[in-house]
């Protein structure tokens, strides 16, 4: 377990060290789960255009943001945030999930 | 009474299904793994050791979930799955080939000697990282789950504990079921079937550690959607997190996951036929 860890370790500085390099300025959104609810219910980001949303997990239960539209999962612990990239996506709606609360659901409207 | 009893399941039935889908994809590995090792003397500890590791893995992980989280510029839970899947794939690959190499051997001294033998026991440790990542993965999202529901307190949290308990009962149930239906392929061809699923495991394993340095932003060639194949099976059903698990199929795979997916495979399949043939064995002079 130890090694494994330590190689990811390496090997995810290596990378992140490269990708920082040659990083131009993104856009921020913000999604925050509340009570279970995501706000706003539904994103607006620019199409075609690469994007960083963080989302805030304002619960004392852990939350995942998943979505496979968007091939993105994500754990957020209790009262964390985190972020994902998002795009470049062609117009249209996408849609999320809490995948530890099936029933919170949120969508991503890239115009 | 059977009102209140039938309220109480329905209540508790989306813990349920949230618990009972993480330890199926796990299960299934445990599985396979259990069929691909029948009849390998000790492998039944190996395995038990490997799901033991997972889950004090699983809560050390839940543990720390948020430095892991904030590691690595924020990226830390990405690329320890990656790390974790890896690892996961050079185990396979290392099995799948020692396999090639001892196989027959394996199957004629099971023949012989009919009970459990010594032959396939170098590759139990693999498979028992194989069988601890699958557990790990899978069973810190569970703890993580669990623990929130936990110490929310309230009405619920029985009722979530039910939950979480019946998933738990019919994961393993699916286990059992998953490794007493593979032992009725007839032996000859058990070792072959076994192989053939951990090798689409492994590629499985191999094209999701590619989604999760797509997500982290360390490849980003090749990321175009190939395909969507949601209107047959949908990532987020029961069918498709089963295949998920088996085959690592996805929806909406990324081009640079397909390439990955099939060079695993091919990967694998040169490596058997460079490695994979004992040499033949010394002539013995016979008494005349």
């Amino acid at each position: 377990m130890k090694w494994t860890l330590a190689l990811a370790l390496c090997a995810g500085l290596a990378f992140s060290a490269s990708v920082q390099a040659g990083q131009p300025l993104t856009h921020k959104y913000e999604i925050t789960e509340e009570n279970k609810m995501f706000s706003p219910p539904e994103l607006e980001i620019p199409a075609n255009q690469k994007v960083k949303v963080i989302v805030k997990n304002l619960d004392q239960t852990a939350a995942e943001f998943e979505s496979s539209e968007l091939g993105r999962e994500k754990v957020i612990p209790p009262y964390d945030e985190t972020f994902v990239f998002i795009g470049p996506l062609k117009a249209g709606t996408y849609s999320y999930i809490d995948g530890f609360h099936h029933q919170s659901t949120g969508k991503i409207v890239a115009k | 009474m059977l009102l209140h009893v039938l309220a109480t399941l329905s209540a508790a039935f989306p813990t349920l299904i949230i618990v009972f889908r993480e330890i199926m994809e796990a299960g299934l590995v445990v599985g396979i793994v259990l069929a691909a090792t029948r009849g390998v003397e000790k492998r039944t500890r190996w395995v038990s050791g490997g799901i033991a590791a997972g889950v004090l893995g699983a809560c050390i992980v839940a543990l720390f979930a948020r430095s892991i989280s904030g590691a690595l510029e924020g990226f830390g839970q990405e690329y320890f799955n990656v790390g974790i899947l890896s690892a996961a794939v050079l185990m396979l690959v290392w099995h799948t080939v020692w396999m090639a190499r001892h196989g027959r051997e394996m199957a004629r001294d099971m023949k012989a000697a009919g009970e459990a033998v010594k032959t396939g026991q170098s590759t139990l440790f693999a498979l028992a990282v194989v069988v601890g990542v699958a557990v790990l993965r899978e069973g810190s999202e569970i703890v993580l789950f669990l623990y929130g529901i936990a110490i929310s307190g309230g009405s619920s949290t029985g009722v979530m504990a039910l939950g979480g308990a019946l998933g738990l009962a019919l994961g393993v149930v699916l286990t059992a079921v998953t490794y007493l239906g593979l032992l009725h392929i007839p032996s000859r061809y058990l070792f072959s079937v076994t192989s053939w699923m951990l090798a689409l495991l492994a590629a499985g394993m191999a094209a999701q550690a590619v989604s999760f340095l797509e997500q982290a932003q360390a490849v980003t060639v090749l990321s175009d959607v190939a395909w969507n194949t949601s209107t047959f099976i949908e990532d987020g059903s029961l069918a498709g997190r089963a295949l998920h698990a088996l085959v690592g199929y996805t929806a909406q795979p990324s081009i640079m996951q397909l390439l990955v997916y099939a060079g695993t495979l091919v990967g694998m399949f040169t490596l058997m036929r460079l490695f994979g043939h004992a040499p033949a064995p010394k002539a013995v002079p016979v008494a005349s």
